[in-house]
């Protein structure tokens, strides 16, 4: 498959700030096309900033960055860029705009000078593929945190995206919003086909990607499945992560002399449990 | 609770005068006004009472939410109406108490002071009931345009004013959440006097001028996300055309206008 | 020093269309010393059941008594509840307004009445509390911090009174991981100390672990009260007010589903690891 997101030795220094060591520092990013890749790392890891790279939100100090084939530092390309990767961030409250929501949802097609007719086809299309076509003609500001993170989804996916970047978009929710929004996320994934990048500090998070990238202080350390990472527990300590509650009982017991086989959820910890029950 | 205050007022509805455009309204609504101040008749008034009341009943808004529009604003009408009855001075005196005397021409002054408030303030009020903001910003934004020809940026204006609808009830909601910290915290925003009580606003102004720079950051950054790069080219998803019903309606006003001048 | 409600009501927006009950009846003691978390999905009421111990709201009907004093009767002082209440919001590091964090964490102490020598004491207490170098930070503008470290100058701003009650609301939300376990293992500290600790939270297995007591709230009333053990091992019920369950309740229950017999008082992490092992190992004889 094709790799729809590409960057080379990429490397950023914010200008306010007189850090010692960049932001990021030599970033080699790959994503194929349909991929669903989750980014972990402890705030300050780089991780928000490799975000913003893959739609031009920041270019690269150094090295390249392509998304959808398109070099990110040239300006002619942001626009064509920025709506083929949508980005949904981390504050409900801050990223809608409209005080309705079809409205809100309509802002980018309306950015892009999608014909009349065409956006409230558009409109729809993407609330009903949140689950929030009965609320058009809402205001945000009465919805709970799932629903507006589902309305700021659907804004993006307004705009036909090929690829939408999760900034740590579930970090203020609450558990029943968390669920809504990464059901969401799997449901893109899956029957949409979108590329998808969830860029999260919550490892319970990551158990459906198809691919885990742990970063240390602006650079990949590792990746693989979430199984080949959640098993590297040195790594997890050193990136500051805390593997979820399954994996952790499941490690536990292996460190006691129980092997019960790797579990990344609460099903997997049961179903180990219950083979060695029947094995003896 | 705060974030329960219904923004501008609007209540969604498919009336005909839900669906009128909002550039006939914002036009009517204002010729409206200009006729409650310039007209001194009875019959203008009840012409001008007669049209609202008509646009009330079809835009099936209800009553309640009608009043709940000219509410605040009663107080103010009391006071008036007491102010001009004792002060203004006429021949005709129906009530005299040591002091205190009440004259014909001040009641009747009185009455169409308040009548005339009530009226200015329902009309404004039909509109926003039956209007979103959004719908007036883009209708405001339209029937500016020809001054952006002259450099005038109406499209940023338009877009400022619809963000700040957006965020009016954040920041409400974020003015409770920073005054019952802060009350935890031992602050006292209602004692002491004048200069006490500006001095201690400053643990509330701080957090709130600087958690509005933060959302004002992260909201430009999400509108660049979101392929926004001002206002040419833009297309709008909602844009009202005058229809029948447009014209029905600057024919009523049309109507009253007609009417008033023939009663001078 | 008990907290003491009875018949506690509330009611927003009383008389008006928008009008609603958010509590009604709520009738508790909270001891002395005590870990009670209050759990209950968005809307249950706790929220306002805090506002309402902490003197930031009245209630509509009924009373909160503090050592036995009720707190919005005419001539109560309010500085005396503050002293003894300190209350951690929401993201609190939202409410930081002083030049300096030295600053900033003395407002609460300088408000409550203390003096100034008391106040520098508090202030150096409190830092060292929440982990922040006293000397590298206190000239520090608190603005130019990093987010966990606002986090802490706005948590040692709260702990400064040293007030013997600690009403926390979602304290950990938008902390990391690590951030989480940190603050967590704080409040524990602060509870042994003797603290009375009242927190709410969305974070079941950090209740589990810690409380002494859960309280659930479910439509503005009291559903579920007693140990963490009784509360958390009622599926059932906790489903049906939309909780979670911790994930070892989750285990747990999905191992009896499977026909598995193992005890559903078991809430903790290292509890069910101990009773896993019994289970895997007593197989093997």
């Amino acid at each position: 498959m094709e790799e729809i997101i590409r960057s080379e030795g990429l490397t950023y220094r914010y200008e306010t700030e007189t850090p010692k060591r960049p932001a990021l520092d030599g970033v080699d990013l790959r994503v194929r096309e349909g991929e669903f890749v989750a980014v972990l790392g402890h705030n300050g890891s780089g991780k928000s900033t490799l975000a913003k790279h893959i739609n031009a939100l920041l270019v690269p100090s150094e090295g390249k960055m392509f998304t959808n084939g398109l070099d990110t530092s040239e300006e002619d390309n942001v626009i064509e860029i920025r709506r083929s990767a949508g980005m949904v961030f981390q504050n409900p409250d801050n990223q809608i705009v409209a005080t309705v929501v079809e409205e809100d949802v309509a802002f980018g097609p309306e950015n892009l000078g999608v014909r009349q007719e065409d956006i409230i086809e558009k409109v729809y299309l993407a609330l009903n593929m949140v689950n929030m076509g009965d609320f058009g003609k809402r205001s945000p500001h009465m919805l709970s945190g799932g629903q507006k993170q589902r309305v700021a989804i659907a804004g993006v996916l307004a705009m036909d995206p090929k690829i939408i970047i999760f900034d740590e978009s579930t970090s203020m929710l609450d558990p029943v919003g968390r669920k809504e929004v990464m059901a969401t996320i799997n449901y893109l994934n899956k029957v949409e086909k979108k590329t998808i990048v969830l860029i999260t500090h919550f490892m319970e998070e990551t158990v459906d990607a198809d691919r885990v990238v742990v970063m240390i202080k602006g650079r990949i350390e590792d990746e693989g499945t979430p199984g080949e990472i959640f098993r590297k527990r040195d790594l997890l300590m050193r990136a500051g992560l805390i593997p979820p509650f399954a994996s952790d009982v499941a490690y536990r017991l292996k460190d006691e002399g129980f092997d019960i086989g790797q579990a990344l959820t609460v099903d997997e910890l049961v179903e180990g449990i219950c083979r060695s029950l029947q094995k003896d | 609770m705060i974030k329960d205050i219904t923004l501008g007022q609007y209540f969604p509805g498919e009336s005909p005068i839900h669906k009128m455009d909002a550039r006939t309204k914002l036009i009517l609504t204002l010729v409206l006004i200009v006729i409650i101040f310039f007209v001194h008749t009875y019959i203008g008034y009840l012409c001008v009472a007669a049209l609202l009341v008509l646009t009330a009943v079809i835009s099936k808004v209800g009553a309640r939410f009608v009043y709940n529009g000219i509410k605040p604003i009663l107080p103010i009408a009391l006071f008036t109406f007491v102010i001009n009855l004792f002060f203004i001075s006429g021949e005709t005196v129906i009530f005299e108490w040591r002091f205190i005397k009440i004259t014909l021409e001040g009641l009747r002054q009185s009455v169409i002071t308040v009548v005339r408030l009530v009226l200015l303030v329902l009309s404004s009020t039909m509109m926003t009931l039956t209007t979103s903001p959004m719908e007036l910003t883009t209708a405001l934004e339209r029937l500016l345009k020809p001054l952006s020809k002259i450099g005038f940026p109406v499209h940023e204006i338009a877009l400022m004013m619809s963000i700040a609808l957006r965020f009016i009830p954040t920041l409400l909601e974020e003015t409770d959440k920073i005054m019952k910290a802060q009350t935890a915290r031992g602050a006292d925003f209602e004692e002491g006097g004048l200069i006490k009580k500006a001095k201690a606003l400053v643990p509330l102004l701080v957090p709130l001028f600087v958690s509005a720079f933060r959302r004002a950051y992260d909201l430009a950054l999400a509108m660049e996300a979101r392929c926004y790069n001002g206002g040419e080219g833009r297309t709008k998803m909602r844009v009202s055309h005058f229809h029948k019903r447009d014209l029905f309606a600057f024919a009523a006003v049309g109507l009253v206008v007609i009417v008033i001048a023939l009663g001078y | 020093m008990p907290i003491t409600t009875e018949g506690l009501r509330f009611e927003y927006a009383p008389g008006t269309p928008f009008s609603h009950v958010a509590l009604e009846d709520i009738s508790v003691t909270i001891d002395d010393g005590s870990f009670t978390s209050l759990i209950g999905h968005t809307g249950s009421g706790k929220s306002t059941f805090i506002q309402l111990i902490a003197g930031l709201i009245k209630p509509t009907a009924g009373k909160i008594y503090l050592d036995g004093e009720d707190i919005n009767q005419k001539g109560y002082d309010k500085k005396k509840l503050r002293r003894k209440i300190g209350v951690l919001f929401q993201y609190p590091e939202y409410q930081l307004f002083e030049e300096t964090v030295e600053k900033d964490i003395a407002f609460g102490p300088t408000k409550a009445g203390f003096t100034e020598d008391e106040v520098a004491v508090k202030v150096r207490k409190a830092m060292e509390l929440v982990g922040l170098d006293y000397e590298t930070f206190r000239e520090k503008s608190p603005f130019e911090l990093s987010g966990g470290e606002k986090r802490k100058v706005a948590i040692a701003g709260v702990l400064a009174t040293d007030p013997q009650i600690l009403i926390l609301d979602e304290p950990i939300a938008g902390l990391d991981p690590i951030g989480r376990q940190d603050f967590m293992e704080m409040v524990r500290d602060l509870n042994r100390g003797g603290k009375t600790v009242i927190m709410i939270s969305h974070n079941m297995d950090d209740l589990a672990e810690y409380s002494t007591r859960v309280i659930a709230l479910y439509q503005g009333k009291v559903y579920l009260d007693g140990t963490p053990n009784e509360v958390f091992s009622r599926y059932g019920h906790l489903k049906r007010a939309g909780l979670d369950l911790p994930e070892t309740g989750k285990v747990i229950q999905k191992l009896r589903d499977r026909g598995i017999d193992i005890d559903r008082e078991i809430i903790t992490k290292d509890a069910l690891i101990r009773e896993l092992k019994k289970l895997l190992g007593g197989k093997d004889d």
